[in-house]
Formats: structure tokens, sequence, C-alpha cells
């Protein structure tokens, strides 16, 4: 894995607390691009230059223009000024209108740009190079893993040797129709695990349960386990529960070193 | 005369490809133009809200407000909307993402401004209950406005299996919570463990309020055994006993049945959606005696999923006219009536075989006397194997259609696949799009975007 610097812990708390950041400069003040919702003091309009961290169905905004709802109290910006706002979303209509969680310089974010969920190396990423949203980005995936690791009462390496229906059949739109699966464990993370353990996993296509990885035969991976409540544990002493529960085996490395 | 049909997703989300489908909708009955959507949509931000869509002006354009809590990778869970009869109060209810593993949570929501960013507050929160379904109205008692609230649910808290319920408020609008929620057990009789998911509701401006439910009264494996029960209530609810106007012909039970013995293959799919729990009521505003009843059901499990319309003229007493219209290989029924007693019907209908199949989603008017030999409007149609689903359901287990006046307002989610042939009667889109080269095009105007389900609205005038 490579080394990347710690990430800088005034960038790390702001990307904690936001979703969408971007350089941007400032086209109008007191103006705002939705239609339906008032400008006031705080709202300034801002051309995106750059998208440094957001959701990928806006990942495509640079040369768009957003509203922004500037922290009450905050320095006011002027026409033309161009800064780095972290924002979290408040509606989305002909345009966008976001709230500031806080803001930095351009100089500090240095030049990389990401999209959520990009987490392998990306172009223009290079040792020695400074990424300070692109650092926090991949702390706070990291942070997220590790609790996540910390919640679940086993993590494993494995490999699915059989499926089977576990569960009754219940006429219920979100029933989860338990199925267990049978993982050879091949390491042991976490937790008192040896030989073949039942893993419990909605089957169910439901959108309360769709999320859940289904496991296939024959897969590897990094499995993290919670443990199966009363009711269900005679069924298997374990269950997946959760989008996280399953990862590529090579996401041990960041659980057992906190590094990438 | 169809006025306007439109994709609900705003050109800043053009890069979008969620599957946003089980719309619903609620319309400001004082102002008309006012409008509330929602539909399996995620905060694209993956924040903490999910959010609704809003319209002022009528439907032309529409924008989300990220304002109901509890958001998760597909939005909220299940989501219903309604305006109060005045004073434009927006209630809502949800099933919440953020709930224990294997259960579902109730949140019942308010607020007095639908165009607010402020997260809408919690008024009632239970777990266990699946399909919220909103309805209000407005009364005045001496010189205050009253807002009467009922959310159709099935709660399986219920006791002894009884789990059609409806929460109710007779007072709604400002009271603290739970503002005078309280949950009314709708169901009587045994049923098999369980009734059916969905409890919908029709109010009258009299005081008459109709509950349909499915009674389920057997079940083996996936096939359910189950009755279309409705019930009444005369006077809003208000009584010691609400919901117990209606007894049945044969048995003298609380809730007339109008059709027994039905079959339910739970859980089947078609063209990608699953099937198993369709039902629609409507009452005709001009004669709280006539109501309408839409289900879906088998006459045997190898049997085609089939909707039928009924139509009661006494209070829901009899129903000599159990299919008004009978639609095999349909779904998603949706009923209203206006001011002039024509009913509105909306269904979404599996055409063809094999791999040209499609959903075609139709819009038929009735006159008072029933339907005629009009064809229905067809709003949408496209290739149902497309886009794969990503999850049940997968254009949803409801649609909807309300009256205001003369006036239908719908909603229905569906292949948002950029084919000017697609919707035969034109459309509306605010994302962009390249028709030209049948394309959806990210925000940067160049990059292709997936085809995806979307929710559309029409507003259909009479």
């Amino acid at each position: 894995m490579n080394a990347v610097a710690m990430a800088d812990p005034e960038v790390l708390d702001l990307l904690r607390r936001s979703q969408f950041v971007f350089e941007g400069s400032v086209t109008g003040v007191e103006r705002s691009t939705v239609p339906d919702i008032a400008a006031d003091h705080d709202s300034v309009v801002l051309r995106v230059d750059r998208v440094l961290h957001s959701p990928a169905a806006l990942s495509k905004l640079t040369g768009s223009e957003v509203t922004v709802q500037l922290l009450p109290g905050s320095a006011r910006l002027g026409l033309n000024e161009t800064t780095v706002l972290f924002t979290t979303a408040v509606a989305f209509g002909q345009g966008i209108l976001v709230a500031e969680v806080g803001r930095t310089t351009p100089e500090i974010v240095g030049g990389m740009s990401m999209a959520a969920g990009a987490m392998a190396v990306l172009p223009g990423a290079r040792s020695g190079r400074a990424h300070p949203v692109l650092d926090a980005a991949h702390e706070l995936a990291d942070e997220q893993l590790r609790g996540h690791f910390d919640d679940v009462a086993a993590a494993v390496i494995g490999r699915v040797v059989s499926l089977q229906k576990a569960g009754p059949v219940v006429a219920n739109e979100h029933d989860p129709d338990w199925w267990k699966a049978t993982i050879k464990v091949d390491h042991v993370e976490k937790g008192t695990v040896a030989g073949r353990v039942g893993v419990l996993y909605p089957n169910s296509s439901d959108v309360q349960w769709a999320r859940v990885p289904k496991p296939r035969a024959g897969q590897d991976g990094l499995w993290l386990l919670h443990d199966t409540p009363p009711e269900r544990v005679d069924l298997a002493p374990y269950s997946l529960l959760d989008a996280d529960d399953l990862k590529p085996t090579d996401q041990l490395d960041r659980l057992a070193g906190g590094g990438h | 005369m169809l006025v306007r049909l439109v994709n609900l997703i705003p050109a800043s989300l053009s890069g979008e490809a969620s599957q946003d489908s089980e719309p619903n909708i609620a319309v400001n009955p004082q102002k008309p133009t006012d409008m509330v959507a929602t539909a399996f949509t995620p905060d694209p931000f993956h924040g903490p809200n999910a959010p609704i869509y809003v319209s002022t002006d009528g439907g032309q354009t529409w924008s989300l407000r990220n304002v109901v809590p509890g958001n998760g990778s597909f939005g909220t869970g299940d989501i219903s909307v309604g305006f109060a009869g005045s004073g434009a109060m927006l209630y809502c209810g949800i099933l919440s993402a953020n709930a224990p593993a294997n259960k579902t949570r109730l949140q019942i929501l308010r607020t007095s401004n639908f165009l607010s960013v402020a997260t809408m507050p919690v008024l009632v929160d239970r777990l266990g209950v699946d399909q919220p379904w909103v309805v209000a109205g407005t009364v005045m008692v001496g010189a205050a406005a009253h807002d009467r609230v009922y959310i159709g649910n099935n709660d399986f808290a219920a006791p002894n299996g009884q789990t059609a319920t409806v929460d109710m408020s007779l007072d709604a609008a400002t009271a603290v919570a739970p503002a005078g929620f309280s949950a009314k057990r709708i169901e009587r009789a045994a049923t098999s463990g369980q009734d059916g998911p969905p409890i919908r509701i029709a109010l009258h401006g009299d005081g008459t309020i109709y509950v349909v439910h499915q009674r389920w009264t057997g079940a083996t494996g996936n096939n359910v055994k189950m009755e279309v029960v409705v019930t009444r209530d005369d006077g809003w609810a208000s009584g010691a006993n609400p919901f117990s106007a209606l007894a049945d012909g044969a048995n003298g039970s609380i809730g007339q049945r109008v059709v027994k013995g039905r079959t339910i293959v739970w859980n089947a799919i078609m063209g990608q959606e699953r099937l198993g729990a369709d039902s629609a009521i409507a009452v005709d505003p001009t004669n709280s005696a006539v109501v309408y009843v839409a289900w879906g059901d088998r006459l045997s499990a190898s049997k085609p999923w089939t909707i039928h319309v009924g139509r009661s003229v006494d209070k829901g007493q009899t129903w000599p006219k159990k299919d008004l219209r009978t639609l095999v290989n349909a779904k998603n029924p949706c009923l209203a009536v206006n001011t002039d007693g024509v009913v509105g019907f909306l269904y979404q209908q599996l055409a063809g075989t094999g791999s040209v199949q499609r959903w075609v989603t139709a819009f038929e008017v009735w006159p008072a006397a029933g339907p005629d030999s009009a064809a229905p409007t067809i709003l949408h149609t496209a290739l149902a194997a497309e886009p794969v689903a990503s999850f049940h359901p997968y254009l949803g287990d409801y649609a909807r259609v309300v009256s205001v006046g003369k006036d239908f307002f719908g909603v229905f989610s569906g292949n948002n696949h950029a084919d000017a042939a697609n919707f035969p009667n034109g459309v509306t889109y605010q994302r962009n799009v390249d028709w030209a080269n049948r394309r959806l095009l990210d925000l940067d105007g160049v990059s292709a975007v997936p085809d995806s389900i979307d929710p559309f609205f029409f507003h259909w005038t009479a």
C-alpha cells in the first residue's frame, strides 16, 4: 500500500462534517440560483472551478454556479474572490443550494480532485505531493472501517463453501428472507472463530435489505460478522447486517495498521 | 386532457442514476400549484436527511429539499404525504432508514411550510409498522380549523394478527408530539397471522371515512388467501368505536367483504417487479355513498395477476359491480374522483412477451356511469427489462393519483430512457437529455448517464 501523509486536522474536521468540497469564485453576493429560495445576507453564488470531493452524481459540476448559505457570522466573500468551501446539501433544483460548514484557501488543498468513493490511486497523485482533501478522505474511510471493525463481533478472511435457506417463508414486504452461508475461515482478525462458520444473511432484494452483501458460492472476502440475536442464533452464530460487512481481503491492512 | 407530464429529477441532478421508485404525491387543495412528491430518492450528498420533491408552479418544475430524517442508501423507506384541507400543513408518514436491524420504524412528521429547508419534526415514532399511507382533511370546529389526519399502516405489534391499523389525529396541526395521534385497529376478524400491507383511506367532506384492507385468511408458503374488506366511519372516526359503521351483510362482522377467497402469490415477479399488494380506494366528493375500490389478485395460483375495480353506491354495503374494469398483468391501481363525479384511474400494465415486454403506464377517466369505450391515455411505455432492478420494489408497491376540483394530479415511476416514442403524449425532462441520440446527459452536458428509474408527474384536467 502507498504511504500517505497524515491528514491536516482542520481539513479532516471539515470533511467529516461535509459532503461536497469545491474551489470556486464568487459571481454574486446576496443572490440565489434556486428560484424558490430567496437570497439573504448570507447568500452567495460561486462558479465551481474545481470539485475536490463530491458524490458521483455531482462530480461534473465544474463550470456550474452553486448557491451557498455562508456560515452566519463568517467573513463575507467579495465578488471574484476565490475560496474552498466545505458544504452540506440544502436543495437541488435548476440550481444547487448548499450550506457552508467551513472554508479554507486553494493553497491549502493543493491540486487534487476526487469523487466520493474513489479510493484508488488517482491521476495526478504521486508520492511526496500534499493532497489534504484526498488524505482526509482516505483517513475518514479508514476511520469508518476501523469503527465498523470495533462494532462487529468477529472479522475473518474466508471463502464461501455453501449456501442454504435458513429462515421460514414470511409473507412480508420487508422480510429479510434469511439464508445461511458457510464460510471456510483462513484467517481470524477478531473473535473466536475456527474452521467453518455459519453466517446468516438477508437474501431479500427488498429496499430495506438490498444493500446488505449476498454471499456467492466460492466468494473470498474479509467478512465483518455481527452476533446473531438470541431468537435466530440456532440458525447460525453470526449475521451480515450492513453494507460494509464484506470487504476485499486486501482491506485487512487498513484494519491492522491504520495505514493505507 | 393531459396538461403536462414531467420527469421530476431536476437539472442539477442530471448525473443521478438511482432507482427512484414508489412515488407519492400531495397537492395543496387551497393552492393546487403547490405540491409535494416523494420516492425512494436518497440525499444526493449521502447526508442524514432524505429529500422530498416540491413544486410551486403546478408541477412544471420540481426541486428537492433534504428535510426528511432518516436517509439511507435509497432514501427513506416507504414514504407518503398529504396536505391538510386548509392551512397548508403537510403531513408525512415514513419508514425511517434509521431503524434497528430487522425492524421497520414508522415516523409521522409535520411541517407548516413545505418549502422549508428545516428537518421535519417527528410526531410519532414506533417500531414494527409497514407502509404508512397519509390522507388529511380539515374541518371547522366552532371557529377553529382542525386538521383531521389518517395514516393507514400495517402494524405488526397489533394483537392477534389483526394488523390493519389507522393512526389518526382529530386536531393534528399545532399540538406538540404526538399531536393527538393514536393507533386505531381496523381489523376485527381473525386473520392467518396478519393483514396485507396496503391499508388505504378515502375521506369525504361530510365526515365519512372509508378504509380498505386485505384480510389474509390463510397462507401456505408464498400462496396467500385473502379477502378485500371495506370499513367505514360516518363522523371523522371521532367516536368511541371508530370505523365500525359497516357490518358484513353475510356474517355481521365489522367490515364488508367485497370479495373473498382470492389468491396472492407473495413476491411473485412480473417485469422485474414484485407482486402481492395492490390496493386503492376513492369516494365521490358529490355523494359519499358512492365509493370505488381497486385491488390485485389471482383467481388461483396459476392464474395471472389481475387488477379489478369495483363500485358501491350504498356506502360500501353491497358491491354489485366488482369488475367495472379488469386488467390482466397490471399493478399499482390508483383511483380518485373529481367534483363532477368523474373517476380518474391510473395503472401500470406489462404488455407483450419475452425481451420486448414493456411497462405501460396509462390513465383513464370515466363518467360517473362507469368506464366507457374511450381508450386510455398512454403516459409512458418502456422496456421492462431495462434498467436492471437494484432492489424491490422496482417501480413501486404503489403510485398515487389525487383530485382537486375537476383536476387530477398523479405520480408514477418508470424507465427514464430518453426516447420520445416512450411518451406518446409528450413529456418534459428537467434533467439534461439528448433526445436526438436518446441519451441522458450529465451536468457537463456531454457525458452520458445510464438509464434508471425516475418519478414522473402528470396533471389532467377535465
